[in-house]
């Protein structure tokens, strides 16, 4: 029997795996609580999104989320585009809260400190995520992402 | 695999082209956005110590002014705790 996730991708060995280790530097660690790879947003216009990822080509995104750098209170949007298709288009709450965020992808589970389980997306051409503030501000919105292509 | 960079509004992304026919575009982090994350994600022990750094740049009369403040007091400790420092007076 074939197994498949999607149309086009079956399970197969994956080509590329990314997540906070997989850019050389990058500090050795045991505290892997949110440990995915992390981008910072850079400046964000309020209430606009901002691409800062897109993936052409065949892949599994396993966690994808954002958080607040810091405790100002703003709202944190989130959007998952696949295939074309907007999976998840959503805002929190007004969050005061340092690390506190939304995830489209990944179930925060807390043991003693905040871990995510990975939750395997498939997308078998293109991924993009988009974040965005309710404040005009830089790099105060973190995407917390892993994914790999096949 | 290619690696290229472009700007988009003053900001650089790099571009990678894997030799699977991937591509992928994301922001490029800054060393100032590197040491954000760097400041974000320091292990327990590493933020112990930037704590007691910090505690030990105190002077003796901001201690002294803490410890006479019991609200504050309370809070201090309660912060120290949270990173797995005692609090001494």
């Amino acid at each position: 029997m074939s197994l498949k996730f999607g149309s086009n991708v079956k399970l197969r060995p994956p080509k590329s795996i990314v997540n906070f280790w997989s850019t050389t530097g990058a500090a050795a660690s045991a505290a892997i609580a949110q440990k995915g790879k992390v981008t910072l947003s850079g400046a964000l216009t309020a209430t606009t999104y901002k691409e800062l990822l897109a993936v052409t080509g065949p892949g599994v995104i396993d966690i994808c989320g954002a958080y607040a750098v810091d405790v100002t209170e703003r709202t944190i949007g989130l959007k998952v585009i696949i295939d074309g298709t907007t999976v998840f288009d959503a805002v929190t709450a007004a969050c005061t809260t340092q690390y506190g965020g939304i995830y489209a992808i990944g179930h925060p589970v807390y043991f003693g400190e905040v871990n995510i389980i990975p939750q395997p997306m498939v997308f078998n051409s293109t991924l993009s995520v988009l974040v965005k503030s309710s404040l005009n501000e830089t790099d105060k919105i973190g995407l917390h992402h892993s994914y790999h292509t096949v | 695999m290619e690696i290229t960079e472009i700007t988009i509004n003053g900001e650089v992304y790099t571009v990678t082209k894997t030799d699977t026919g991937h591509i992928i575009k994301e922001l490029k982090m800054t060393d100032a956005q590197k040491a954000i994350l760097d400041t974000m994600y320091l292990e327990p022990s590493l933020q112990s110590a930037k704590v007691k750094a910090a505690r030990a740049a105190l002077k003796e009369t901001q201690i002294a002014n803490i410890n006479n403040v019991p609200g504050l007091r309370d809070a201090v400790k309660l912060l120290l705790d949270a990173v797995g420092i005692e609090y001494k007076t």
